[in-house]
């Protein structure tokens, strides 16, 4: 898979569902909890317990585009991909570098998101 | 769909509490009642409990994965017809054809679309509300409203397997209408069937709520007695022989109809008895019965010696 290019802004991301009533309160409730998914993130990357962080990645994932942060779940399937590309022998170049660049991206972006 | 307080239970096994979050909030107006579990083995335990109308299963958990628990709950007579409605975060052709040839209902990938979640949800709730009607009507005899010889079968398997495992008392009665051909030929079928419905009622108003009264055949019923001993169980049997002898009927008042039972049974103590055993007892007792008179009770007791025949009336 193409790497995408580092994204530099720090503009905060608003849930698509910002002002929906249904959601407002998971959503704040999703944002409040980042700092504490984003810590275990980083943790699990320091420690390259690679198949724990396909997990976590997969989770995020999974959920993100509920809470409406569809380009945090695209990021999150991006580092899934290369993490279990990377579990089967396979991935070009330097796999290592190229987790630890969508692993970043995905970070950037976790500390972006707000309600 | 059922009433508001018995809502249908929408098990939910998911192992990211996000994913459970968002399906308590976009769910919130169905009429279903929510049970999630973050964990493949607990669902299994819950769902076991609970009886959920349809479960939603996600895929790449730790410990036990979605296919394991979509094998186990495909493997559990009472909960196979459960739809199962698959949840993954892979959005591939080969998972999706494993998770249809296990038994799954449905597959939908998250990130979810949820005015699609809800649309599936509700088509299988559909289906599992179908599902129940059909596995009613199909246990149900149609003349008497008893179980039918399935319905008898389920629940016989079911409690030989506890009276193995705890050694309780249990005892199984096989009672048949004597002559009853005679009643068919003399006063006509529906003298007959009348016959028949109304031991039905006899059988079913003189036994206690916890037996089972099925019809197994033709003018043979059988009963379950669960936690009966056979002492106890000779005199239910006792009063329901009384019972249909003692009825006038109006098609033919001077014709009385009487019963012959054959029961088989232990007091607590574990047996190895198996349930095939079980009732080729009870049907040998009915079979004395018969041979010695009709109308009367036959009792056979398994001790550790095994079956030992006793005429009681």
């Amino acid at each position: 898979m193409a790497s995408s290019p580092i994204t530099v802004t720090n503009d905060p991301i608003r849930s698509e569902f910002a002002n929906d009533p249904d959601m407002a309160e998971i959503v704040s409730m999703f944002v409040s909890e980042m700092p504490e998914k984003i810590a275990n993130l980083n943790k699990t990357f320091q420690a390259m317990q690679f198949d724990e962080l396909r997990r976590l990645a997969h989770q995020i994932k999974g959920s993100s585009g509920g809470y409406g942060f569809s380009e945090l779940g695209k990021a999150a399937g991006r580092l899934e991909h290369l993490l279990v590309t990377h579990g089967e022998g396979g991935g070009d170049g330097d796999p290592v570098a190229n987790i630890r660049r969508e692993f970043e991206q995905l970070i950037a972006l976790c500390k972006r998101v707000t309600a | 769909m059922p009433s508001d307080d018995s809502k249908p239970i929408l098990l939910i096994i998911d192992d990211s509490e996000d994913v459970h979050r968002l399906l308590r909030a976009r769910l919130r107006s169905e009429p279903v009642e929510l049970v999630s579990t973050m964990c493949g083995k607990d669902g299994l335990e819950k769902a076991r409990a609970a009886r959920p109308a349809v479960v939603l299963l996600d895929l790449d958990m730790p410990v036990m994965h979605g296919f394991a628990v979509l094998r186990e709950l495909k493997n559990d007579n009472s909960l196979t017809n459960v739809p199962v409605i698959v949840l993954s975060g892979v959005d591939q052709a080969h998972d999706k054809v494993t998770a249809f040839e296990l038994g799954a209902t449905d597959y939908v990938t998250k990130p979810f679309d949820f005015a699609e979640l809800r649309a599936r949800v509700r088509a299988s709730l559909r289906m599992s509300q179908l599902l129940r009607l059909l596995e009613t009507r199909a246990e149900v005899d149609g003349l008497t409203e008893l179980g039918n010889r399935a319905a008898f079968n389920r629940r016989w398997e079911q409690e030989v397997k506890e009276q193995h495992r705890y050694g309780r008392p249990l005892t199984v009665a096989m009672m048949d209408a004597d002559h009853f051909k005679k009643v068919n030929d003399t006063y006509g079928h529906p003298a007959g069937d009348e016959v028949l419905a109304t031991i039905a009622k006899i059988v079913r108003n003189t036994c206690r709520s916890s037996d089972v009264v099925c019809r197994y055949g033709g003018e043979e019923f059988v009963i379950i007695m669960p936690h009966t001993g056979p002492t106890d169980a000779e005199a239910v049997c006792q009063r329901i022989r009384e019972a249909v002898e003692a009825t006038v009927w109006p098609r033919h008042p001077d014709h009385k109809v009487t019963i012959s039972i054959g029961l088989a049974g232990t007091e607590a103590g574990l047996t190895e008895t198996t349930g095939a055993q079980w009732l080729e007892a009870a049907d040998k007792a009915l079979y004395t019965a018969k041979k010695s008179g009709r109308n009367r009770v036959v009792v056979s007791r398994f001790e550790t010696r095994g079956p030992d025949l006793a005429l009681a009336s």
